[in-house]
C-alpha cells in the first residue's frame, strides 16, 4: 500500500481495494435506495483514509470549500456577486493546486515534502489533480448556466471523492453523475458481467504487460549496461507500451469497478496509437482530461484572445499544453512534454489550413503513412520525458540511441535479461491485444471462461513488482 | 435449464481457476526440486537430504557460490553457496543438513563483514510452508501472503523458475556440476575493467570486520548440537583492495578464536591468500581460474586440517 513516493495508499491491485469493493457492491445490492448514497461515501471514506487522514480532512476542506462557491454563483446572488465568486474560486483552486503542487510533489526520487500537525502529516494528497479539474469544472458549469446542480453537500462530496475514480480519473462531470450519485442504481447482472472483465482487462494490462515491460524499460534507461542503438529503440517504443498499459489498465481497473456499482464513467481511451498526428492522438488519449481542457481551458483562453486571430489560437493552444506539462509534475521533462505537444499541435492546425491532403489513392495512402510515422516518431521521443529524471537524462538516452558503438546482440536485445523474460514479455503484449479484442464482444456465457484465462494469465505470467501506477502520482 | 447450464459454466470455471495453478504449482515444485541452476532446487536439496550420506556440503554466500569448485575440492562435494546468503540463510539450511543425521564434513565460508541479506526470495518459495523460511522471510520483511497458498506462491516468479530451468536442460550459456556454476560467456580478464573494479571498491566504505553475534552465537549453537560433525570454516580470498582500512579485525580474531576452540571446527584462513589480481572477478570474488586454483590449495589445506586435529 505504498507508492513509489512513499505515500501510503489503497492502490486498486491491491487486495484491500477488492475486498472493499466487494463489500460495497454487497451493501448497495441489499440497503434500499436512499441508503446507497451513504454506503458508498462511507466506501469512499475508507479508501481515501487509507492514504491518511490529513489528506481525507484536507481533500474534505477542500471540497467544503467549493461547495460554498458552488452554492453562492447557483443561489440567487446578483450577477456581479456570482461573477466575482467564480473568480474567487479560480483563484482559491489554482492557488491550492499550485502550492500543493510545488510544495509537495518534488522530483522523482526525492523525499516527499510533508506538514506535521500533532499526530498527523500531510503529503502530496491522493487525486489531488484529478479533482482539482473535477471541481472547477462544476463551478464553471453552473457559472456558465450549463448545469444548474441542485444537490446537497453529500451528493456533492460522494462525486468528487467516489473510489473507483478518486486516485486517478477518470474526470468525470458533475451533470453525468449527479442523479446517479444521488439515487444510486442496484447493480445489474450485466453491470457485473461489464465490470468484472474490465477489471481483470485492467490487471493484464498492468500486472501482466505493464510491470513486465516496466523491467526491461528501466534497466535500458538506467544506462548501467551497455546498448547498441536498436536496443534503444526498442526501448523507448516498449516505453509508450508501458505508459499506455500502465494508464489504460488502471482506467480499466477504475471503471470495472464504477461498472459493478452501476456506474458508466467515462472512457479515456479510443484505440490512441490508431492516430495519424498528435491532435488526433489527443483526441483518443485520455480523453476525460483532452475533453475538460477543452471545454474548461482551451475554449475560455481562445475566447478572451479571439480578436489576435489565429495567433491568439495558437497561443491558447500552446498555453494549454504548457499548462498540461505542469500539471502532470511541475519538473523540467513535463514542461517540456508539454511545450513540445503544444508546438505540434499548433504546427498541424496551421499545416492543415494551408495544405489539405493530396488527391489521388496512392499519395491519399503515402500521406497516410508519412502521418503515421511522424506521429509515432514524436509520441515515442516526447514520452521518453515521461519516464525520464531530468532533461539530462532524456538527452542521455536519444544520445546513446544515435551514438552507441556497440555491437547488437541477443543479450543486447534482451536487454540483458535472457530470452525467458523477453518471452514473457512478449506473451505479456499477445495476451492484452487478445484478451482486449474478447473483452469487447464478451457475452454473458463466456464471462466465467474469460475470468478463468485471465486468472491463468495473472498467476503464470503476472509481475508483481511494478509498483504505482505512474498517474497515481500526479 | 439456462439457468442451471449456467451455473454449471460457473461451477466448471471456478474449478478450472482453482484446478490449473495447483497444477501449475505442483509441476514447477517438480521441476525446480530436479534443478541445481535455480537456487531453490539447492535449497530443496538439503532440505530433503537428496545429497546422501556421502555429501560433502559447502556453505555459504556468493563467495561460496564463486570460489569453490567441487570437482576440484575431491568427490563428494556439493557448492549450496547463492548470492546473498547471509549467516542467517546458512544457520538455516545447517538446521535442515544436521537433521539429516549425516556424518560428513561440512564446509561453511564465513564472509569475515557483517551482512544480513537473505537474497532472492524465489531461492525460498518452494519452502515458504515450513516455519524455518517463514521465520527467514519474515526476518527481512520480505514475506507476502500468497506465498502460503498453492497455486498462486509462484504468481510473478514463473518465468525466473523456467529460466534456470531450461538453462539446466539447454546448458547455453552455463553449466552447473555439483552446483558450481560454470559460465561459457564469462567475460576475459581484462586489467583496465578489473582496475575501474578496484576504484568502485575504493570509493565504497571499508570493510568492517566482524560476524554479527546472534548470527555467530546461533552458528555456535548448531556447531555443539552436532559433536560428531566436523565443520570446517573458511574464510575464502579477498583482494587486498577489499581489505584496505577495513576496521575491527582484532574483535573479529576474538570470535574467531571462540570458535576455533570447539574440538570439532576446523579453521582454514585464505583471506589474505596471495593471489594475483589476475585470479579475481572482482575484489571480493574469485573468477573461475582462481576458483580452480583455490580449491586445489583448500582441497590440500582441508587435509592437512582435518589430519592435524586428529592427532
Amino acid at each position: 500500500l505504498i507508492d513509489i513516493e512513499g505515500r501510503a495508499i489503497m492502490l486498486v491491485t491491491s487486495v484491500q481495494f477488492f475486498i472493499l469493493l466487494a463489500a460495497t457492491i454487497a451493501l448497495v445490492a441489499m440497503v434500499p435506495v436512499g441508503v446507497r448514497k451513504w454506503v458508498l461515501l462511507a466506501a469512499s471514506l475508507v479508501f481515501y483514509t487509507a492514504s491518511g487522514i490529513a489528506s481525507a480532512l484536507f481533500m474534505g476542506a477542500l471540497i467544503g470549500v467549493n461547495f460554498l462557491f458552488l452554492r453562492g454563483i447557483v443561489g440567487s446572488a446578483p450577477e456581479r456577486v456570482r461573477d466575482r465568486l467564480y473568480t474567487a474560486s479560480m483563484i482559491f483552486n489554482a492557488a491550492v493546486f499550485l502550492c500543493m503542487k510545488l510544495g509537495f510533489e518534488p522530483a522523482p526520487g526525492v523525499q516527499p515534502v510533508s506538514l506535521h500537525f500533532g499526530g498527523l502529516s500531510l503529503g502530496y494528497p491522493l487525486g489531488l489533480s484529478f479533482i482539482i479539474l473535477m471541481l472547477h469544472g462544476a463551478i464553471t458549469d453552473a457559472h456558465s448556466g450549463k448545469y444548474v446542480p441542485k444537490i446537497g453537500f453529500s451528493t456533492y462530496l460522494l462525486f468528487n471523492s467516489f473510489f473507483p475514480y478518486a486516485s486517478a480519473g477518470p474526470i468525470e462531470r458533475l451533470d453525468r453523475m449527479a442523479e446517479r450519485l444521488e439515487k444510486p442504481p442496484r447493480p445489474s447482472a450485466e453491470n457485473l458481467r461489464e465490470g468484472l472483465s474490465l477489471i481483470a482487462l485492467g490487471l493484464i494490462k498492468k500486472i501482466v504487460v505493464a510491470n513486465r515491460v516496466k523491467v526491461y524499460v528501466d534497466s535500458v534507461f538506467a544506462g548501467d549496461l551497455p546498448n547498441s542503438s536498436v536496443t534503444m529503440v526498442i526501448a523507448i517504443i516498449l516505453n509508450v507500451v508501458y505508459i499506455y498499459s500502465d494508464f489504460s489498465g488502471y482506467t480499466d481497473i477504475a471503471r470495472g469497478a464504477g461498472r459493478c456499482l452501476g456506474f458508466d464513467l467515462l472512457r479515456n481511451f479510443d484505440r490512441p496509437f490508431a492516430a495519424r498526428s498528435v491532435t488526433e492522438f489527443w483526441r483518443r488519449w485520455h480523453m476525460s482530461f483532452s475533453s475538460w481542457l477543452r471545454d474548461y481551458l482551451y475554449m475560455p483562453i481562445a475566447f478572451m484572445w479571439r480578436r489576435s486571430g489565429p495567433l491568439g489560437q495558437s497561443s491558447a493552444l500552446l498555453l494549454t499544453f504548457l499548462l498540461v506539462g505542469f500539471w502532470h509534475r511541475a519538473t523540467w521533462p513535463f514542461l517540456l512534454f508539454g511545450a513540445l505537444h503544444g508546438v505540434a499541435l499548433v504546427a498541424e492546425t496551421r499545416y492543415d489550413m494551408v495544405v489539405s491532403a493530396p488527391n489521388g489513392s496512392l499519395s491519399r495512402r503515402l500521406w497516410d503513412v508519412a502521418g503515421r510515422l511522424y506521429f509515432y516518431a514524436f509520441v515515442c521521443a516526447t514520452v521518453v520525458l515521461f519516464s525520464a529524471s531530468s532533461i539530462y537524462h532524456a538527452e542521455t538516452i536519444f544520445a546513446r540511441m544515435f551514438t552507441s558503438k556497440e555491437a547488437i546482440s541477443l543479450a543486447d536485445l534482451m536487454a540483458y535479461k535472457g530470452p525467458v523474460l523477453f518471452a514473457f514479455l512478449l506473451a505479456g503484449i499477445g495476451i492484452w491485444q487478445i484478451m482486449e479484442r474478447w473483452q469487447r464482444g464478451l457475452s454473458q456465457r463466456a464471462l466465467p471462461l474469460f475470468l478463468a484465462i485471465a486468472t491463468f494469465a495473472l498467476i503464470f505470467f503476472g509481475q508483481p513488482d511494478g509498483g504505482s501506477f505512474i498517474y497515481v502520482q500526479f | 435449464m439456462s439457468s442451471s447450464r449456467n451455473l454449471l459454466i460457473w461451477c466448471g470455471c471456478i474449478a478450472l481457476i482453482v484446478a490449473v495453478p495447483l497444477l501449475g504449482d505442483w509441476l514447477c515444485t517438480r521441476l525446480i526440486l530436479a534443478s541445481e541452476s535455480v537456487e531453490a532446487g539447492r535449497v530443496g536439496r538439503v532440505i530433503h537430504g537428496a545429497g546422501g550420506a556421502d555429501e560433502i556440503p559447502i556453505f555459504g554466500a556468493s563467495k561460496a557460490e564463486a570460489d569453490y569448485v567441487p570437482d576440484i575440492l575431491g568427490p563428494g562435494y556439493y557448492n549450496y553457496g547463492f548470492a546473498s546468503a547471509s549467516p542467517e540463510v546458512v544457520n538455516t539450511l545447517l538446521t535442515f543438513e544436521l537433521r539429516a543425521g549425516h556424518a560428513k564434513t561440512i564446509i561453511v565460508d564465513l564472509f569475515p563483514g557483517e551482512f544480513k541479506d537473505i537474497g532472492d526470495v524465489r531461492n525460498y518459495i518452494p519452502f515458504a510452508d515450513l516455519p524455518e523460511f517463514q521465520k527467514l522471510l519474515q526476518y527481512q520483511d520480505k514475506w507476502q501472503w500468497h506465498y502460503a497458498v498453492p497455486g498462486l506462491r509462484y504468481f510473478g516468479s514463473y518465468d525466473w523458475y523456467i529460466k534456470g530451468i531450461l538453462s539446466d536442460h539447454i546448458k547455453a550459456t552455463r553449466t552447473v556440476r555439483h552446483g558450481y556454476s560454470v559460465e561459457f560467456n564469462e567475460i576475459r580478464w581484462r586489467r583496465d575493467l578489473f582496475q575501474q573494479n578496484i576504484q568502485r571498491r575504493l570509493w565504497q566504505p571499508p570493510l568492517q570486520f566482524g560476524v554479527d553475534p546472534d548470527q555467530m552465537r546461533r552458528f555456535l549453537e548448531l556447531i555443539d548440537s552436532a559433536p560428531d560433525r566436523v565443520f570446517v570454516v573458511v574464510i575464502s580470498p579477498l583482494h587486498k583492495v577489499y581489505l584496505r582500512n577495513a576496521v575491527g579485525e582484532a574483535a573479529y580474531r576474538q570470535q574467531l578464536a571462540t570458535l576455533a576452540k570447539r574440538s570439532n571446527v576446523r579453521l582454514i584462513d585464505f583471506m589474505r591468500a596471495p593471489y594475483p589480481d589476475e585470479y579475481f572477478r572482482d575484489t571480493g570474488h574469485l573468477n573461475y581460474r582462481g576458483a580452480q586454483v583455490f580449491s586445489a590449495d583448500l582441497r590440500a589445506a582441508i587435509a592437512n586440517a582435518l589430519q592435524n586435529k586428529a592427532h
